[in-house]
């Protein structure tokens, strides 16, 4: 069966320095993976340069069976790749519910209307919002009315680029119950989930990939790759093993 | 009293023609983020032409219909040709450029046709009804449909349809817009062209009442201009609720005060209005959280 996501031997380089070196890995559809790893490691750039924003120096990105080398960022939602980002980039003159619309412009959602838009902000908790400007609503629903945003556009790979960040206990909360009700809505959903917080990553994804100055260091089921002793390493230094 | 009726009836009608001046105004602010100054030089391009074919025998409704085609063409091109390839460079330069493209295309107008005022036709000056004992003629009537049916079009247009919402969407946030695929550069074309047709038909409307010039359009401009200040830049029902204040507002200056105070009288009420709203009586207040 083709990976919905297979990155092969990618390398990203900024002013010489190694971003990503040498990172391949296949997530099989449906699988949630979480890409996590310490500050510096790579996460966002991975995230940019699936979803176009960099291009890289080397190697390839492959959706569903297309290779997207030559995609460029604007035409990678017609062929299933949608994101968020960490502070949540919403038009500030449109309401929530007309920001969420906006992903269905060119995504694969063409045929939405309103109503799925609204049904998408109740399955994320936020539908008491869809009038409200972005300016007027909690952090938290902000982010996610675009996680709707994107899923509006009827992705086969959706990437979260640190949809936790800046939430309070109790956003968190809501946001891994959404993410839950987005998981049981669209079994077939690919998701690759940027995320410092190791506990909500562990609490939705089935697979973890971490990155350590560039480097792929670990890719597996969940339980496996937080009890790897490189990761602990990575992620908690030399003391970790003393 | 019959002198207020006339004076507030009036008002309102040319007051909605100021408006779809505006309205222009604001299709190219929403999706672009900068005014325009070329419109009226746009629409000056489209009436020429139409005279032109006015006086070697066209009819009416085919110099009509060729004013709109002209000025959409015209439209079109300045944004495809120069407005929005500058956008790259910021907004200031792009709308910097609208200033010189009106004054090239008006100084182009000037030496090929002249800047001697000219008379234009227009649809009929004999009476189609009588409000409150004021005569309103066809060519008022056709003024006030016309720009009506524009308005609600554009309403329905920028708040239901998926085209129009993602035009708002575009000036708003271009990384939002670029990762969803918002095809930015062709709606703001449209954006342009279909201003460019607006431009067209407001100048239907004035020109036979300002009498057709190189400068003629631009005056009804300023009044656009007014509109959108205080109504809100994007606000198209703000345009039309502020054109038809203005129309009502300089009408009744010119009848009880003085016809000279019309300016004055419009540029202080858009600075008070800019003093107490920036955005506008009708534009939505960007938040910004502290």
């Amino acid at each position: 069966m083709t990976a919905a996501l297979e990155v092969r031997e990618l390398y990203m380089t900024f002013s010489g320095v190694d971003a990503l070196s040498s990172v391949s890995l296949s997530v099989p559809q449906g699988t949630w993976m979480g890409l996590i790893g310490p500050n510096g490691s790579g996460k966002s750039t991975m995230l940019n340069v699936l979803s176009g924003l960099y291009k890289p120096r080397a190697g390839a990105v492959v959706v569903s069976g297309s290779d997207l080398g030559r995609v460029p960022a604007r035409s990678r939602i017609k062929h299933g790749v949608c994101r968020t980002f960490q502070h949540p980039q919403l038009a500030a003159s449109l309401t929530i519910l007309e920001n969420v619309m906006v992903g269905a412009v060119r995504g694969r959602g063409a045929s939405a209307d309103d109503e799925t838009g609204l049904q998408w902000l109740a399955r994320l908790g936020c539908a008491e919002y869809a009038e409200h400007l972005p300016a007027e609503v909690p952090y938290g629903v902000q982010k996610r009315a675009e996680v709707a945003r994107a899923l509006i556009s009827e992705p086969s790979l959706l990437l979260l680029d640190e949809p936790a960040a800046g939430l309070s206990a109790r956003e968190r909360a809501e946001l891994v119950a959404a993410l839950r009700e987005v998981r049981e809505v669209l079994p077939d959903l690919t998701l690759c989930l940027v995320e410092h917080d190791v506990g909500l990553v562990a609490s939705v994804c089935t697979e973890l990939a971490v990155l350590s100055a560039g480097k792929l260091i670990a890719h597996g089921p969940t339980d496996e790759v937080l009890a790897d002793d490189a990761v602990k390493l990575a992620y908690l230094g030399s003391r970790s093993t003393t | 009293m019959e002198l207020l009726q006339t004076s507030l009836i009036l008002g309102v009608v040319v007051g909605i023609v100021y408006s779809l001046s505006g309205a222009g105004l604001v299709v190219i602010f929403r999706t672009s983020g900068y005014i325009s100054f070329t419109q009226g030089d746009i629409a000056a391009v489209g009436l020429f032409v139409g005279l032109a074919a006015y006086n070697s025998g066209a009819g009416y409704v085919w110099t009509a219909l060729l004013v709109i085609a002209v000025s959409t063409l015209v439209g079109g091109l300045v944004g495809a040709l120069i407005t929005v390839p500058l956008e790259k460079h910021g907004h200031l330069p792009a709308a910097l450029s609208t200033i010189a493209t009106a004054l090239i295309i008006s100084g182009l107008l000037n030496l090929t046709v002249g800047g001697d005022p000219r008379s234009f036709p227009e649809v009929s000056r004999s009476e189609a009804l009588s409000i409150l004992g004021v005569q309103m003629s066809w060519s008022d009537v056709a003024g006030v449909l016309v720009s009506a049916s524009v308005f609600i079009g554009l309403g329905v247009f920028f708040s239901r349809s998926r085209m129009g919402v993602a035009m708002r969407a575009v000036n708003d946030n271009k990384l939002a817009g670029e990762l969803l695929g918002v095809p930015d550069r062709r709606l703001k074309l449209v954006s342009w062209t279909v201003a460019g047709a607006l431009s067209g038909l407001l100048g239907l409307f004035v020109a036979p009442i300002l009498s057709l010039s190189t400068v003629s359009v631009n005056t009804l401009l300023v009044f656009g201009f007014c509109a959108i200040v205080i109504g809100g830049f994007d606000s198209i029902f703000g345009a039309l609720v502020a054109g038809t204040a203005i129309g009502v507002m300089t009408n009744l200056t010119s009848t009880y005060l003085d016809p000279n105070l019309v300016p004055t009288v419009l540029w202080a009420s858009m600075l008070l209005v800019l003093l107490v709203r920036p955005n506008g009586l009708f534009g939505r207040r960007k938040l910004v959280r502290v």
